[in-house]
């Protein structure tokens, strides 16, 4: 196990450098000069030249690269442009926190929501069941975050005034309680999509592994039904299931943009949404960079995982 | 063997049918089985691919979901008690206890993720009721049983860690490790190479003499039928068509069938130079099973007479049956 966990370690360096590189260029090949959105309408074009030389965007990309490479790699991801003086490190690590809370939280209640009636189709495929929760995760796969949100909205927020409509509550200061009451419809509309997609892929590993020579092996031994499903199927099931968590994580970072703003959390996605706007590049080269790391992190933690849970991995 | 010297019957099916409900409407895999196998008996049930043999085991076993898959009639009395129609709860009582299979690929058979300590366990603590560190001494010596060197290290590997041989093994210990009364091994030694095949045949032949127990050998190998059979039931689209001790089957065949199959087997020594003898035709679908005779169709003695009406299993005497209106005499 040691030996697989230092191999995939190491492939993580040649990911981080291609993923840095890449941040890098989109950024910096996208038209629009940030110059002179600092600026404003009313400079002049020495103005922005000045501005141009001070920040360093007339060198060579590649020049320009290393410099904010090498920054980066001693923990400095440089200075926000349009808002002064505040460090994009700064900026990000206040908007971290909301994010992973709602991508963590969304993710739950996926798992929560998807495993069990995944494999309860599964078991009951062909019934009244499994037909019902066919229509569900075909309804859940059709309806996008923001439709499903605002509906939510009108009914549990205006209607019904059981939970408010906007605002964050930071569960260290305000108090779990706080947290989950602000918390639940954006999760709820953020991962009810992907709920749908890992119920069906839960159902369909499922059936794979119940139609498997060890589950007949299993029947024969006589192992009671209970057993069969949660020691022999599960394990196996989640093999795959796991793959699908992983992507879940990494689509609830992306999709939280778009949550975050009809909800009016303050996550990095909201960040990224007002940075976008203003062309503030250093803040968007920082959280793109930000996301992609977490995407390397999330995708090792899977493989690790995966390690664990299937004894054929760590051998090879 | 059993006809010499008659003991207790384990098994008796009779008119076992299994019908499946398939998109295409009900298809019949098996149509009126019936045979017995007896206390420390090897019976073979052999035929080509599709004939209903591994059904047959499956519906004895009752591993087919009753509900949506299959629906089975007929009895099935396992020491007189018909086992058929009891609660599916009590089945469970019977499999892996009085009654346990093998299957023909054991990296697929056992699960990939649980050590085999774990799988050779969960029989012994379900049914004889051990504790965790009983059931594990109990593991240990029955893979030494079955021949797995050293067993003390072996338990804790996983299935993927060991041989196919070896793999192959364990199934067994496990299917034997509450001492069941009757063994149904299906195609156990397909999968393996010809001298791992021997071993592994020659395992079943000495536990089931040591053990005493009634062993139904599914193949569609003749050559291992004559190594470790008592009796022999061929099967040719869902039905038996011939049953006899092994001797008298390989001896006198009576059934066309049977004769076709062995005839397919090639001969090193003289007798059948040049091309191998192959039966005619290829067996039907299930849905287009002919009136009659089912084998009249492939059959090179067949008359109209066989073409109408079914054809009843007679007694050639000696416990010698044959499903044909024309039995043929003497040897090949």
């Amino acid at each position: 196990m040691r030996g697989y966990v230092l191999r995939r370690l190491l492939t993580v360096i040649p990911t981080v450098l291609i993923v840095s590189v890449v941040v890098f260029l989109i950024v910096h090949l996208t038209p629009g000069d940030p110059a002179a959105m600092m600026l404003g309408d009313d400079a002049t074009v020495e103005d922005i030249a000045r501005l141009h030389a001070r920040l360093g965007l007339d060198d060579p990309l590649i020049v320009q690269y290393f410099r904010w490479a090498g920054n980066v790699l001693r923990g400095d991801l440089g200075y926000s442009t349009a808002v002064t003086g505040q460090s994009v490190w700064d900026m990000i690590s206040t908007h971290f926190l909301p994010t992973i809370l709602l991508a963590v939280y969304s993710q739950l209640i996926t798992i929560l929501l998807a495993l069990p009636l995944g494999m309860l189709a599964a078991k009951r495929r062909g019934s009244l069941t499994d037909s019902a929760l066919s229509v569900f995760s075909m309804l859940g796969i059709s309806l996008p975050s923001f439709m499903l949100g605002m509906g939510l909205v009108l009914l549990l927020a205006v209607q019904f005034r059981l939970l408010p409509a906007t605002g964050y509550k930071n569960p260290f200061t305000d108090g779990w309680p706080a947290f989950f009451r602000y918390m639940s419809l954006p999760a709820v509309s953020l991962g009810f999509i992907h709920s749908a997609y890992m119920m069906r892929m839960t159902k369909a590993s499922m059936l794979e592994v119940l139609s498997s020579d060890y589950i007949k092996m299993a029947r024969s031994k006589g192992t009671p039904e209970r057993a069969i499903l949660m020691k022999h199927a599960f394990r196996n099931t989640l093999l795959t299931v796991i793959t699908v968590i992983g992507q879940g994580f990494i689509s609830a970072l992306a999709g939280a943009a778009v949550v975050e703003r009809l909800f009016g959390i303050p996550g990095m996605g909201m960040l990224m949404v007002d940075s976008i706007d203003k062309r503030d590049y250093q803040v968007i080269q920082g959280i793109t960079l930000m996301i992609a790391l977490l995407n390397v992190l999330i995708n090792l933690m899977i493989d690790l995982i995966y390690g664990l849970a299937d004894p054929r991995i760590r051998l090879k | 063997m059993s006809a010499q010297n008659p003991k207790s019957t384990v098994l008796d099916v009779r008119s076992l049918r299994t019908t499946f409900h398939t998109d295409r409407g009900p298809l019949t895999a098996v149509d009126g089985v019936s045979f017995q196998v007896h206390r420390g008996e090897i019976l073979g049930l052999v035929g080509e691919s599709g004939c209903g043999k591994s059904v047959t085991s499956m519906s004895i076993m009752r591993l087919y979901d009753e509900k949506y898959t299959a629906s089975i009639s007929g009895e099935v009395l396992l020491e007189g008690r018909n086992i058929l129609h009891i609660p599916y709860r009590q089945m469970q009582r019977e499999r892996g206890k009085s009654m346990a299979m093998i299957f023909q690929d054991a990296l697929s058979s056992l699960n990939p993720v649980l050590r085999i300590s774990e799988q050779i366990m969960e029989p012994l603590r379900i049914h004889r009721h051990m504790g965790r560190e009983e059931a594990r001494q109990e593991a240990i010596r029955m893979l030494g049983l079955v021949g797995i060197p050293s067993p003390q290290e072996r338990i804790d590997c996983y299935p993927h860690e060991l041989s196919g041989g070896q793999r192959q093994r364990v199934m067994i210990a496990i299917a034997l490790s509450c001492q069941p009364k009757l063994l149904i091994a299906d195609e156990p030694t397909t999968a393996l190479d010809v001298t791992i095949q021997a071993q592994i045949l020659d395992l079943i032949l000495e536990l089931n003499e040591k053990m005493d127990m009634g062993v139904i050998l599914i193949t569609h190998d003749l050559a291992v039928v004559a190594q470790v059979c008592h009796r022999v039931a061929v099967m040719y689209l869902g039905q038996i068509v011939e049953e006899a001790d092994v001797e008298d089957l390989f001896d006198h065949p009576s059934h066309p069938y049977t004769r076709g199959l062995l005839q397919s087997i090639p001969h090193l020594d003289g007798g059948h130079r040049g091309e191998l003898h192959q039966i005619e035709g290829t067996v039907p679908l299930l849905h287009q099973i002919p009136e009659g005779c089912r084998f009249a169709p492939r059959c090179p003695l067949a008359t109209d007479r066989c073409r109408q009406g079914t054809v009843p299993l007679q007694d050639l005497g000696g416990g010698h049956m044959v499903r044909c209106l024309c039995p043929q005499e003497g040897g090949l």
